[in-house]
């Protein structure tokens, strides 16, 4: 496994636009997929005069603006930032937890958002909260309260692989049971609630958009503030705070921002799984576990990754779509199992 | 060595617990600066344990840890990162850092979060890995190192904070003897050229002999006997500690005093 790192960080710049354009390119690209037949040619001009004028040339058929403006596009960039969001969450429990198995849905982090949201829309706390805040907010409670319980039941960030996992289980049996009484009691919203927890962006519109937009950004952006702390995580506990780390406050408030990105990302569209295990572990073979570098790159990944997975969904049936969370799971799963038996599984 | 010595770590009554197990039971003793600092004992003695309170890894019970006369609990984090450099024995390596992104790892406490790397920062580095002969190693993986090499890189790491004092806790526990002595020779140097005090735990009390300048015996969590590794390391203390027939006899090629075990365990 060669990582050996280009010497100038510049290389790494120049990669992260390319890789940027790559990814605007795609994104341009995919708003022409979908039941109407839209044309690449007209994507391109319904985006661009939507971009940089106001008046809409007569041969431009206005279902087509709308279905561009108002279906796909709050989609596709809802996509790209949950993408986002859960790679880099992953990143940050892989590093807090020092394992490479760790990532929002394994631990039962997502499903804690998810219920959050289930228990809120029940027992109708969403609606005390105004405007758009609701969905995230109930989100954000459960799934700290799921992190809280994670910290304690894995013995407080032992590194062991099964104790870790073994709490991922008994976490996401505990809150599926949670769920499904809820549901159970509250059967008249069951299918609404069932097909938005198996991970959809079918719902996606730019309310949404506006509430996760910010919180995500924010999120991913503060931890480049924690690029350091990240890479002394790996390095052990002993190790790092003789270093200098004060490695409480820094685990703490990693854990909280790397919740509140995956209850951002899961308030949006549901449990999308394995993201996180699987965009960080690739590109930390790529390109070594060093975060200043490696970050950007899981970040674009995770980005591209579900943006690809959302558009397959959603372009695969001529009539129907599939939930977005079975495209990355039947990807994510083999994965799973390959580094559950492999040896290197252990290390960052 | 000489009385005048300016103490640098102090201990004061030390206890600690793990749970009802009573690991340290009471240091009261000092550590010298400008020297070399061995602590020997059997295994379970409590050396690592009196190790990590030099950096405060572990809240204390009762009793008082001083460096510099200031207590321990009064330095920050970085502080205390600049003052001493731990090699700990039990950091596994299961990352794919290089070499040197690991040892510039050392360079936290000096550098502000938003500063850039200056200069003096990347001397530093290098000069680290040149006292420990990894320079030729700083694109290796980590995981693609032997253990002598992955101890130099933890050595350079903790050099690499510029530290005044550098703990090591039983660096040549795993090496075979030729890098046993270039690491003993190594922390000897960095003594005398970078005015370094070194405070390490030891095994093998052949090395203490030839190495150490003080040598402090803990056993069941006290200290035993502290003094110069001749005073410490007796027929008597063998015996006593580590229930093994023992005789000293004149290094042929040193002329320093060295342990002749009588490998038959009889009484
Ligand atoms: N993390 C721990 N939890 C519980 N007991 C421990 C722990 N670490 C060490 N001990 C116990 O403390 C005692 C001293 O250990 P240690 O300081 O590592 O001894 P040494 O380094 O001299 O071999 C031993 O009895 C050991 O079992
Ligand atoms: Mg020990």
């Amino acid at each position: 496994m060669k990582t050996k790192e280009p010497n100038s960080y510049s290389i790494h710049i120049v990669m992260y636009i390319v890789l940027t354009s790559v990814l605007c390119l795609a994104l341009l690209s995919f708003l022409s997929f979908g039941a109407a037949d839209i044309s690449l040619k007209e994507t391109f001009r319904i985006v661009m005069k939507g971009l940089f004028s106001n008046s809409l040339p007569e041969d431009i058929d206005k279902s087509h603006v709308y279905i561009i403006w108002q279906v796909r596009m709050p989609r596709v960039i809802i996509s790209i930032l949950v993408g986002m969001a859960l790679s880099a969450a992953g990143t940050v429990f892989q590093a807090i937890f020092r394992n490479p198995m760790s990532d929002p849905f394994i631990l039962g982090i997502s499903s804690g958002a998810a219920f959050g949201v289930a228990l809120g829309a029940v027992t109708g706390f969403m609606v005390l909260i105004p405007g758009i805040w609701g969905l995230p907010t109930s989100a954000f409670a459960g799934a700290i309260i799921a992190t809280m319980l994670i910290y304690f039941l894995s013995g407080k960030m032992q590194t062991s692989t099964t104790s870790l996992l073994l709490s991922g289980i008994a976490m996401n049996f505990f809150l599926s049971s949670l769920m499904a009484m809820l549901l159970y009691f509250n059967r008249d919203r069951i299918e609404n609630i069932i097909f938005w927890s198996m991970g959809s962006f079918s719902s996606a519109n730019w309310d949404k958009c506006l509430a996760g937009t910010p919180i995500i950004l924010i999120g991913i952006l503060s931890l480049f503030y924690f690029r350091r702390e990240l890479d002394l995580l790996l390095i052990g506990d002993e190790s790092a705070r003789s270093i200098g780390l004060s490695l409480r406050r820094v685990r703490i408030i990693l854990l909280v921002i790397s919740t509140l990105i995956t209850a951002a990302a899961v308030s949006i569209s549901g449990i999308i799984g394995f993201i996180g295990l699987i965009i960080p572990h690739i590109i930390r073979m790529i390109v070594g576990p060093k975060h200043r570098i490696m970050l950007p790159y899981a970040i674009l990944a995770g980005g591209f990754f579900t943006l690809c997975a959302d558009t397959f969904a959603r372009s695969i049936l001529p009539s129907s779509e599939i939930p977005v969370g079975i495209i990355t799971s039947l990807a994510g799963a083999p994965f799973f199992i390959y580094l559950l038996r492999n040896k290197k599984r252990e290390i960052l | 060595m000489c009385n005048n010595t300016i103490p640098l770590v102090e201990f004061k009554n030390l206890h600690w617990s793990y749970g009802e197990n009573l690991v340290l039971d009471g240091v009261t003793s000092v550590i010298n600066s400008g020297e070399f600092t061995a602590i020997i004992g059997p295994n379970g003695s409590g050396k690592t344990t009196l190790l990590k309170h030099i950096f405060r890894l572990l809240p204390i019970d009762s009793g008082h840890v001083f460096l510099h006369s200031k207590d321990i609990n009064s330095y920050s984090r970085k502080e205390l990162a600049r003052e001493a450099g731990l090699v700990p024995q039990n950091e596994k390596g299961l990352y794919l850092f290089t070499v040197k992104d690991l040892i510039k790892m050392g360079r936290y406490a000096h550098t502000g979060r938003f500063s850039r790397e200056t200069k003096h920062d990347r001397d530093v580095v290098i000069e680290s890995m040149e006292m420990t002969s990894t320079l030729h190693l700083q694109d290796k993986i980590i995981t693609e190192l032997s253990g002598g090499e992955f101890q130099r890189v933890i050595i350079s790491r903790a050099l690499a904070q510029e530290p005044r004092i550098l703990a090591l806790d039983e660096p040549t526990t795993y090496l075979d003897p030729h890098h046993q002595v270039e690491i003993l020779q190594l922390l000897k140097n960095l003594i005398s050229i970078r005015n370094i005090s070194v405070i390490c735990t030891l095994h093998d009390l052949n090395s203490t002999l030839a190495f150490s300048d003080r040598t402090m015996l803990l056993n069941h969590g006290r200290i035993q006997h502290v003094g110069s590794p001749e005073s410490v390391i007796t027929v008597d203390t063998i015996k006593k500690i580590y229930n093994l027939n023992a005789a000293i006899v004149k290094n042929p090629l040193t002329g320093k005093p060295m342990v002749a075990i009588d490998s038959s365990l009889k009484e």
